[in-house]
């Protein structure tokens, strides 16, 4: 791949577009500076702002850092605290204003305990677990300071492994020896960490693994700076920062488009016929090729769509799945298809329209250099991947990508393809309903209404980052906000589920408000696309309304906040019965209307159910 | 281009200062920018251009152009 960096490209998506077609495991130093220079001169409001906290030197880290963040498409702002100072620094008045999405910690033990740690060899048995333990604390009084002094999501780093143990192969038959010890102390953290919701684990240990533990760190600036990484480590940590910023952010992309010719499998199915292409069991391009189409399938189960995109005739295609039952993905696990022998920009176009979502939530993964470069240029959202020539390669290729990454993979992400299979049963049927009204009845659409528990903060951060069009004010409210909010005896967050007769379709809206001394305010109404057009958005302004009651207040006001996206929203709360009052601040358009005037408006097709706490 | 050249030129990029502003004189004393942290990202650019691996005492001393340039004919010599 090209790794030379233009200079001559100016703005933020520009630099983005050079960087995805560029592999940064072949940038050099220079190339990394000039990177950096440029994002530094960019103007504009950080899109992650993210602080490095720890007890080594962390301040050449962040370059690699925002490199690998503006490849996923995030402009990021570092802030690096003082060495040692990590609990400090959660104090300082210079982390409040920075305003951190993410905190890095990183911690080496060698200098957080120096006296135990040098002197390993010595300590008892009952000594090291002890130290383990005072280890462990350490991070996680981190943790419970953090969490309480900010509102970001936490980014701990393990320990990494000694290249070599001081008693060296007598280590493991030690009872408790170096080995033993520093594979429970990452694991207790693994587990203790799991317990914070708010916190993901840096898996420095496997990275420093990956790299090589002899390039990874360097002994003289350890010495000499007390920095501990070496460039090679600080890179991949560049790379793996970037995935936990994109789990942070909720900003995965939500579909994996795919061709099919020596892309799903060997040769050309026009060609071969569907017994001739190469995959399965028994030769070598085969099983990479099967291998390739399992890996595919574990991201069905993260929760991300796959589709087809492909210059064939369907009919072969559909003659594959049906005679290649060796293949682990079936033409059902395809939630959209465009097959045909039209250009691949506009086969993607259609199979974000067939998803109801944005091309900028695709991936397109080609083996043919000249698609890939076609979808650079003419749909330069789409993220487009070039698979490398030989295919034992293409599932690390797959496994770079930083854009499927997810803090945490949630029950309903495993459903989420059948969900978009019941919606396409639902617009088969639509078409055949002869009224409208008569379809919306038909479908039996259940809205459950009800105050969010602490167990929905996910979904509902989720969701706060995933939804563009219907939402009334784009505010992203990361899981500390929601926290904090939900911790306020002003504030209501309230979640709308809703299913039909042909499935569930989960927790798909969300509404946040806020009661002022006049009046309660909407802070935020939000739904999924996927319940869009059949009237929820109605049983959850009805649910507003009664909060209004429940509440006693005098008024209720919202703002619609216009983004790029969230035209589908803009006449909702006109259709609700609010009214313009010419008012907000900043480009919001200001609604109101008086408490007697909030009249809940009829929706017969939907049988509303609201958690009688709240009425 | 000479060491020295490839110096100034790397010294320069490693700082974020004009090329001119690297005189043959350059060092730790000469440009304020200068400080232990450039000094570190000096020395893995040194190392990276050079192909060359510096010990710990020769990155303590290493404060001016000429140092690295000696120490750099003396690791390719």
């Amino acid at each position: 791949m090209d790794n030379r960096i233009d200079l001559t490209g100016t703005g933020f998506a520009a630099l983005r577009d050079e960087l995805r077609a560029t592999d940064l495991s072949t940038l050099d130093g220079p190339g990394y500076r000039a990177v950096n220079r440029r994002l530094r001169a960019l103007p504009g409001p950080a899109g992650v702002r993210i602080a490095f906290l720890g007890n080594v030197t962390l301040d050449l880290l962040p370059p690699f850092v925002a490199a690998h963040c503006a490849r996923a498409g995030w402009l990021a702002r570092s802030h690096v605290g003082g060495i040692g100072q990590e609990m400090q620094d959660l104090m300082s008045p210079a982390l409040e204003e920075f305003l951190p999405d993410v905190v890095v910690l990183v911690l080496s033990p060698r200098l957080l305990r120096p006296d135990a740690m040098a002197g390993f060899t010595a300590l008892s048995d009952e000594g090291r677990r002890a130290l383990r333990d005072d280890l462990l604390d350490h991070v996680e009084q981190w943790v419970s300071l953090a969490t309480a002094r900010t509102r970001a999501t936490l980014v701990v780093a393990n320990f990494p492994m000694p290249a070599v143990p001081a008693l060296g192969v007598a280590d493991t038959a030690a009872t408790y020896g170096e080995t033993e010890f520093h594979l429970e102390l990452n694991l207790e953290l693994l587990r203790r960490m799991r317990a914070h919701r708010r916190v993901q684990l840096l898996d420095i240990d496997r990275i420093a693994a990956t790299v090589g533990r002899a390039r990874a760190f360097d002994a003289r600036l350890f010495h000499l700076a007390k920095m501990d990484w070496a460039t090679p480590l600080m890179a991949a940590a560049g790379e793996a920062i970037a995935r936990h910023v994109v789990a942070a952010k909720g900003a995965a992309r939500k579909c994996l488009a795919l061709d099919l010719d020596n892309t799903l499998w060997g040769g050309v199915v026009g060609e071969e016929g569907p017994e001739g292409v190469l995959v399965g069991q028994g030769d070598g391009t085969s099983e990479a090729f099967l291998a390739f189409q399992q890996r595919i399938r574990t991201l069905k189960q993260r929760g991300i769509l796959l589709a087809l995109c492909s210059k064939n005739n369907p009919a072969d295609v559909e003659e594959v799945f049906a005679r290649r039952a060796e293949m682990p993905l079936r033409l059902e696990d395809f939630s959209a298809t465009a097959i045909g022998w039209g250009p691949k920009h506009e086969g993607l176009r259609s199979i974000a329209e067939q998803l109801n979502i944005g091309v900028d939530s695709l991936v397109f993964i080609d083996d043919n250099p000249a698609e890939i470069a076609l979808i650079r240029e003419l749909l330069p959202e789409v993220e487009a991947v070039q698979l490398p020539d030989d295919p034992s390669r293409f599932v690390a290729t797959l496994d770079a990508l930083v854009s499927f990454e997810k803090a945490i993979v949630l029950p309903d992400d495993a459903g989420k393809a059948e969900q978009y299979v019941q919606a396409a049963a639902r617009n088969r049927w639509s078409a055949s309903a002869a009224d409208f009204q008569e379809y919306l009845t038909g479908l039996k659409t259940v809205v459950t209404l009800r105050p969010a528990s602490v167990a929905d903060l996910p979904r509902v951060a989720q969701l706060c980052a995933k939804t563009n069009q219907f939402n009334v004010s784009g505010r992203r409210y990361g899981l500390g906000e929601l926290e904090a909010m939900m911790g306020s005896p002003r504030h209501d967050i309230g979640c709308v589920s809703v299913s039909d007769r042909f499935g569930d379709l989960g927790l798909v809206g969300v509404f946040i408000l806020a009661e002022g001394e006049a009046s309660l305010h909407v802070d935020t109404v939000l739904m999924s696309c996927r319940a869009m057009g059949r009237g929820v958005e109605t049983a959850m302004m009805n649910g507003i309304k009664s909060r209004l009651r429940a509440r006693a207040a005098a008024a209720l006001t919202a703002d619609f906040i216009p983004t790029a996206k969230n035209h589908p929203a803009a006449g909702y709360f006109r259709d609700q019965g609010l009214v313009e009052d010419g008012g907000g601040e900043g480009g919001a358009i200001r609604y109101a209307v008086s408490r007697d005037a909030a009249q809940p408006l009829p929706c017969p097709w939907l049988s509303v159910v609201e958690d009688p706490a709240w009425t | 281009m000479d060491v020295m050249e490839r110096l100034k030129l790397l010294v320069s990029d490693v700082l974020e200062v004009e090329p001119e502003a690297v005189g043959d004189d350059a060092g730790r004393e000469t440009l304020p920018e200068w400080d232990s942290l450039a000094h570190l990202r000096i020395v893995g650019a040194v190392e990276e251009e050079f192909g060359v691996k510096l010990t710990m005492q020769e990155i303590g001393e290493m404060n001016s152009l000429a140092a690295i340039g000696r120490l750099v004919d003396k690791h390719r010599a």
